[in-house]
């Protein structure tokens, strides 16, 4: 067991109060209905004080059941099928076909993480890496570093590009463990580093890092990043809603990269920043 | 291209930039197929630098896709800012935790007057005002 879900029938007019005093007891969030919040808290959250406050509420009605983790994907997996991306054949296990010729097959069970291929911050990422790797010297010999894989995706992609050393970090442990099944069913255990944690942990000299995250996140690793790089690097952002990204080309800018090319759709933008100069 | 058709609607109230497939997300939205961890994403960047709990009403589609918008605060928590506090009061019948002008509350129940169950601004008032008693704030006049 995980959580635990209360279901609190009311009548009209209490839902705020409800939902206050829920939020005020350490639930971690909600989901309305008609007349009804079902509200979830941590197992470790003690709620006698919840069932002691709705039990004093006129005409407040509530049941309480524990609720374990389950794959809650199971629906949307169903519908998950296979995706043609920046030379790339995207196939979930269960659906795999044929690439076409030229075509490199990457296999990915999006499990409990973020980069399933079908996020377009993901398929800007994805393009903008295919257009540095492509036809480029010393590829064998290049150093990536993909912050917050998620699935590993990206990666794994830049592994079958041609990228020679590729080193992912995740901190929230689930996506690493997806991103380990997703190495082993490309074959590719051994050959990318994933580590748990941040770019503390994943030491320097990249010529290219990739961090698909979000505004927060990139405002705040931006320097890091930069002395993460090698004279001559670049750092692919993504995950920026439009209206975010001018901040992050400053805090690019003051840290010694300039906006080199940049990319929009659905709303959401892309961008590569570098070549960092060497300083003198 | 055939228009896609409407299918459901769900709410969910969660932390601003914390969304995660844990409950609720998990459960209300795999149970229609969405995908779970681009609603996450989509929401977290929205409500980056927001502080508390912004709610999201999630409509979904008959392709499985989704869009969203996010909702006014709970009244809940516009009054514990109102009144400078934490959080509302175990026993509101007893202890106290704060107080708000009643100029505040109507400032909130305008604010929250689109997302209430209220037919005018008298209603949102009564609703914004019984969350208050029922937090421990008093509101005066």
């Amino acid at each position: 067991m995980k959580w635990r879900e209360f279901t609190v029938w009311f009548p009209e007019g209490f839902r705020e109060s409800i939902t206050g005093m829920l939020f005020d007891a350490g639930c971690i969030g909600t989901q309305d209905e008609d007349g009804l919040v079902r509200a979830y808290f941590d197992e470790s959250v003690p709620v006698q004080g919840v069932v002691d406050s709705l039990s004093g509420i006129q005409g407040v009605t509530f049941e309480v059941s524990d609720m374990d983790d389950q794959d809650w994907y199971a629906s949307w997996k169903e519908q998950f099928g296979p995706m043609r991306a920046s030379g790339l054949l995207i196939c979930p296990p269960w659906n795999v076909v044929d690439p076409a010729p030229g075509e490199k097959l990457l296999m990915l069970d999006p499990g409990q993480a973020f980069g399933a291929g079908d996020h377009v911050t993901t398929m800007m990422v994805l393009g903008m890496l295919h257009d540095w790797a492509q036809g480029r010297d010393g590829l064998a010999e290049a150093r990536l570093l993909d912050l917050g894989t998620g699935t590993g995706i990206l990666a794994i992609a830049a592994h079958m590009y041609g990228v020679g050393d590729v080193t992912a970090v995740d901190n929230v442990v689930p996506a690493i463990e997806t991103a380990g099944r997703n190495l082993s069913l490309n074959g590719l255990v051994g050959s990318i580093k994933m580590l748990p944690g941040s770019i503390g942990e994943a030491g320097k000299g990249y010529d290219i890092i990739l961090a698909n995250i979000f505004q927060e996140v990139l405002l705040d690793l931006m320097p890091d990043m930069v002395a993460a790089l090698k004279p001559g690097g670049v750092v692919i952002v993504s995950g920026l809603l439009e209206g975010q990204e001018d901040a992050v080309f400053a805090a690019a800018e003051k840290a010694g990269l300039r906006l080199a090319s940049k990319k929009s759709d659905c709303g959401w933008v892309s961008a590569s920043l570098g070549p960092l100069v060497a300083k003198q | 291209m055939p228009k896609k058709e409407l299918t459901g609607f769900v709410k969910l109230q969660l932390t601003a930039g914390k969304a995660n497939p844990a409950p609720p997300v998990g459960p209300a939205l795999g149970q229609h197929g969405v995908n779970i961890m681009q609603f996450c994403k989509d929401y977290n960047a929205q409500t980056q630098g927001m502080e508390g709990v912004v709610p999201a009403l999630i409509s979904i589609y008959s392709d499985r896709t989704f869009t969203f918008v996010l909702k006014t605060p709970p009244a809940s928590e516009m009054l514990k800012k109102a009144a400078g506090v934490v959080k509302g009061s175990g026993k509101p019948n007893k202890d106290k935790v704060g107080k708000v002008t009643s100029a505040q509350v109507k400032e909130i129940a305008q604010t929250k007057m689109q997302d209430l169950n209220a037919v005018d601004i008298e209603g949102a008032i009564k609703i914004v005002e019984g969350t208050a008693r029922s937090m421990g704030i008093e509101v005066s006049a």
